[in-house]
């Protein structure tokens, strides 16, 4: 799992970048922090005017997704962040496991390829065995 | 009046610290990148981060500091 973490000034009182206190609020060491001073991704995700800015904001994007002009269509996005924390919660629970799920089909499938491998040529001879046998006669 | 001179200092030297703090920024915590600045020129450094994580679960949090 990754975080990104977009400070944007949005408040009267946000006059410059986050403090110490602020950024230490998110702790994880898989998350990266920015200072978005003009509000770039919030006006990539349609900030036309004052209403429509993006903030207290969560979103969570399940692998696969591409970033391309404005972040992509999320598995779960909603906000005020500290009204949908069981949501987002939940949302971010359910991509962990399927993820999981499906690296683990993955290494499966790997598995039973390799074991197809080791099997081949014992197939491979039997194959020939039977092919020898109808041709002889 | 010495009284006055000092409250002054002291709420100048509070001024200053307080427009460094705003400023400068803080310290992340540790184990993560440092606290980088978002400008046009440099917008798709977040975009490629973001998709150099493509095989992960992602969360992009949007915030104010205050």
């Amino acid at each position: 799992m990754r975080i990104f973490v977009v400070w944007s000034p949005v408040l009267m009182t946000d006059w410059g970048r986050p403090s110490t206190a602020t950024l230490a609020r998110v702790s994880d060491a898989r998350a990266a922090q920015f200072w978005d001073r003009g509000r770039l991704i919030s006006h990539s995700m349609g900030e036309q005017n004052r209403r429509g800015v993006v903030w207290d904001y969560i979103a969570v994007y399940s692998p696969g997704a591409i970033w391309k002009d404005r972040p992509p269509e999320a598995l779960y996005h909603g906000g005020p962040v500290v009204r949908v924390t069981d949501a987002a919660r939940a949302a971010l629970a359910q991509a962990l496991q399927e993820t999981q799920h499906s690296r683990f089909q993955m290494r499966l499938e790997e598995g039973n390829d390799a074991a197809a491998g080791v099997l081949r040529p014992n197939r491979m001879s039997e194959s020939r065995f039977h092919h020898f046998v109808t041709i002889q006669p | 009046m010495r009284q006055k001179s000092f409250l002054a200092a002291i709420l100048s030297l509070a001024f200053v610290g307080a427009l460094v703090s705003f400023y400068s920024g803080g310290q992340v915590p540790s184990g993560q990148a440092p606290l980088q600045s978002l400008t046009p020129q440099n917008l798709t450094e977040i975009k490629n981060s973001f998709n150099a994580a493509k095989n992960d679960v992602r969360v992009l949090l949007l915030l104010s500091p205050t």
